[in-house]
């Protein structure tokens, strides 16, 4: 059983029973699990993993309910997928969770393969999610090495101006703006400006407000 | 008035003055003639005697009383017989005599007068005066006197005197008096009931006046309360209506055409016409109820019907009517009233509607509340016993397989089973808390109790409800308000099941029987749609329902209920339509239980 390949499960049930059961089925699976007895218990263990990884939450619980700690997780900038168990679906509540980004809302007791398609989709989303976060968190390092010219050329640069123009604007030299366009290119780690303004976009960098 | 009560009295008077002028005139033209006699006596002496004997013969016949008396000393030369007569003495005895000596107690009172004309010449004329004669002491009668002065040779010597007795024109003039006054009283009373009369008349036009007034007062209410009560029939959608059998007319109020759809006394009524309007299902349901009264004049009927407007829209009345019979015995009319119900009933319908409504809602609520809390309860466990079987499945599939594991798995299963048993124990504990309290009860009673609940409904719906309640039968030992409840279930099924069939086809009987000497047997019939065959094992199922609305746990809880008191519960559908549901209760009943 290869637990990192498959990903992390965690589940939030009060039920000891349910928790249990859902572990060991889970293990069965092949999965790395880590259950909670409540949201609070989850909210303080930090909840961090290798791969990629879910929840699997029970809605009606003592304390905090699945929907509020939905609401909490949704609230920072990294948001665990979610699949809810609830013993007594009921359709608004389910909608609601749906619309808060939940990946399935499942009626105890449920069929093992129907948790286990919710897992996989779950954890796919958790992967793409998690892609996309290293990768920003890596363009993010690169921008923080720039110096404030540096980025002030940057933000020219992506709006596609030619050096000349931009030197006009700043009114510095074309050969000023020459040198440090080649040093935002070397230090961001691309080699077209095609890929600068991908890179940039992910991370929601705001091209110079130029006027034509 | 007055004048005419005076006249006859007046008359009398003036008549007595007349006659006295007369007289008095008659003997100055005596007293005259005497004069001139007497000069022509001087003048031929001869003749003297002759007139000496006219004057005797006058003097005798003349019917008043006549003196004549030679002063100074008042001595009778002359006096005739009426006088004498009254003096009470001869007429020797005057002559020659004084008059103080003929009547001593007269001659004071007219003594002093003599002297007058014989002094003064003056003559006294009609002197009335009373005196009690000699002749008559008894009594006093009126007199009446003339006294003049007689001279010879232009010197007084003698007077003539003249007595009248008046006493009878007295009494006459008394008499009229008296008949005057009565006449006055008679007038006065006259005229008093004339102002009586007048009093009368003015009091009975007051009066009359008064009465007319009354009377169009009375008219006007009557008016005002004729209008004011077909304005009531209006409002109430209440018409009254009489027929007259023998002549087959019938008067309907205002109302009663609106209420058909016409205009008020839009055209004459017979009672086929009034047939005619009924709607044709209820036509010979409305002949039958007035063929009956016709036959049994004692009771009146009290129908519901629907009727048909001209422009074909469906309207329910309600109407009464009761026979009134003729001299002859026979029905001769028949009066009654007719109110339309159709706002009534919709309004009721309305109600009805969100009263169903209302407790559907409730139900719901409370079983939701329930049903979610039962969930939960035992998806727990479900959850978990469903997710370490499939976890033992794939830890026996894996080679080599994981039987510890398993081991484990299978206990929490087991674990998790007898939790879920352990929550469904305590809903039926808590179910059960709700007392289940033995008495000894008669079912028929049961059931009159359970009908009197719905037994608006039941009119509101136009069924007929029928019973056929075993007479004598036995007491049951149970929880009575359980199988109210189960009765009340039967029979609101019922309901629901016949209130869409039409109006004559919503039939409801309930039966008791005795079977196998031991069982008491209850059936509710109806003449609903029945049973659907495919589902009729399911009935009694909880949660089964062909209902709209419902949960479908009434027939389970009936189920329950006649389970836990030792009977059985069931269901067929009948050859003709309709389903009958029946029950069936030992009426000996076991000590434990």
């Amino acid at each position: 059983m290869n637990t990192v390949q498959k990903g992390t499960i965690f589940v939030v049930d009060d039920d000891p029973l349910v928790r249990k059961a859902l572990q060991r089925l889970l293990k069965s699976a092949g999965y790395f699990t880590e259950t909670f007895p409540s949201a609070r218990e989850f909210l303080s263990s930090g909840h961090s993993s290798e791969g990629p990884a879910c929840l699997i939450l029970d809605v009606k619980m003592p304390g905090l309910s699945g929907f509020d700690l939905q609401e909490e997780l949704s609230a920072a900038s990294y948001a665990m997928p979610i699949i809810f168990i609830t013993g007594h679906g009921d359709i608004p509540s389910s909608v609601k969770a749906m619309k808060n980004g939940a990946v399935d809302f499942l009626s105890k007791p449920f069929e093992d393969q129907d948790l286990f398609d919710s897992i996989s989709v779950a954890l796919k989303k958790d992967s793409i999610t998690r892609t996309v976060l290293s990768e920003r968190r890596k363009i993010q390092q690169r921008l923080d090495q720039l110096t404030l010219r540096e980025y002030e050329i940057l933000t020219f640069i992506i709006t596609g101006m030619l050096n000349k123009q931009t030197a006009n604007i700043l009114n510095i030299s074309e050969k000023t703006v020459k040198a440090h366009r080649g040093k935002v290119m070397t230090k961001m780690g691309v080699s077209s400006v095609a890929e600068l303004v991908r890179i940039t976009e992910k991370l929601g960098v705001k091209p110079a407000a130029v006027s034509n | 008035m007055k004048i005419i009560t005076k006249d006859p009295l007046q008359k009398a008077h003036d008549e007595l003055e007349n006659k006295f002028r007369e007289q008095i005139e008659e003997l100055t033209r005596v007293n005259e003639k005497l004069k001139l006699e007497i000069i022509d006596l001087k003048q031929a002496e001869p003749e003297l005697q002759s007139i000496q004997e006219y004057l005797d013969i006058i003097l005798f016949n003349i019917p008043v009383g006549v003196a004549i008396l030679e002063g100074p000393e008042f001595r009778y030369f002359r006096i005739n017989q009426v006088l004498a007569d009254l003096n009470g003495l001869s007429v020797e005895e005057h002559l020659g005599r004084r008059l103080e000596d003929v009547l001593p107690k007269a001659a004071l009172g007219i003594l002093p007068n003599l002297r007058r004309v014989f002094e003064n010449g003056e003559a006294i004329l009609a002197r009335e005066f009373s005196v009690r004669l000699p002749s008559n002491p008894g009594n006093e009668v009126n007199l009446v006197d003339w006294h003049f002065p007689i001279r010879v040779d232009g010197r007084i010597k003698a007077v003539c005197a003249i007595v009248m007795d008046i006493t009878e024109r007295k009494r006459s003039e008394k008499e009229i008096e008296k008949q005057r006054e009565q006449l006055e009283k008679a007038n006065q009373e006259l005229i008093d009931y004339h102002k009586n009369l007048e009093k009368i008349v003015e009091n009975r036009t007051t009066k009359l006046r008064e009465e007319i007034i009354e009377r169009k007062q009375v008219e006007d209410k009557l008016r005002k309360s004729e209008s004011s009560l077909a304005s009531a029939q209006r409002i109430a959608h209440l018409g009254s209506w009489e027929w007259n059998i023998p002549e087959n007319k019938t008067i309907w109020s205002d109302e009663v055409f609106r209420i058909f759809g016409f205009a008020p006394q839009q055209f004459e009524v017979t009672y086929e016409s009034f047939l005619d309007r009924i709607h044709p299902n209820d036509r010979s349901f409305v002949e039958e109820a007035v063929n009956r009264v016709l036959a049994d004049s004692e009771t009146g009927y009290n129908i519901q019907h629907r009727i048909i407007r001209p422009n074909g829209t469906e309207r329910i009345v309600h109407e009464r009517g009761e026979v009134k019979l003729g001299e002859d015995g026979k029905p001769a009319r028949m009066t009654g009233t007719m109110q339309d119900l159709t706002e009534f009933k919709n309004i009721e319908a309305e109600t009805r509607q969100l009263r169903d409504e209302l407790a559907h809602l409730n139900r719901l609520g409370i079983i939701e509340n329930m049903a979610s809390a039962i969930a939960h309860e035992i998806n727990q466990p479900l959850t978990a016993i469903l997710s370490n079987s499939q976890a033992a499945l794939r830890l026996l599939n894996i080679n080599p397989p994981d039987l510890n594991e398993v081991r484990e798995a299978l206990t929490d299963i087991a674990d998790a089973d007898k939790r879920a048993g352990e929550v469904i124990r305590r809903i039926r504990t808590m179910v059960k808390k709700e007392g289940f309290h033995r008495e000894l009860y008669n079912i028929n009673t049961l059931i009159g109790e359970v009908i009197d609940l719905v037994q608006n409904e039941v009119v509101i719906q136009n069924i007929s409800l029928t019973t056929n309640l075993e007479p004598r039968v036995p007491g049951i030992y149970g929880d009575k308000i359980q199988m109210q409840q189960v009765i009340l279930n039967l029979i609101m099924n019922a309901l629901d099941a016949v209130k869409n069939q039409p109006i004559d086809a919503r039939h409801i009987d309930i039966a008791t029987k005795v079977e196998d000497k031991e069982d008491v047997e209850v059936r509710v019939t109806d003449s609903g749609p029945g049973v659907d065959e495919d589902n009729i094992e399911n009935i009694f199922n909880p949660f089964y329902t062909t209902k709209s609305h419902g949960m479908g746990l009434g027939l389970s809880v009936c189920h329950s209920i006649i389970e836990n008191h030792g009977g059985r519960i069931w269901v067929e559908n009948c050859s003709g339509g309709g389903a009958k549901f029946s029950f069936r209760l030992p009426f000996k009943m076991d000590d434990d239980l």
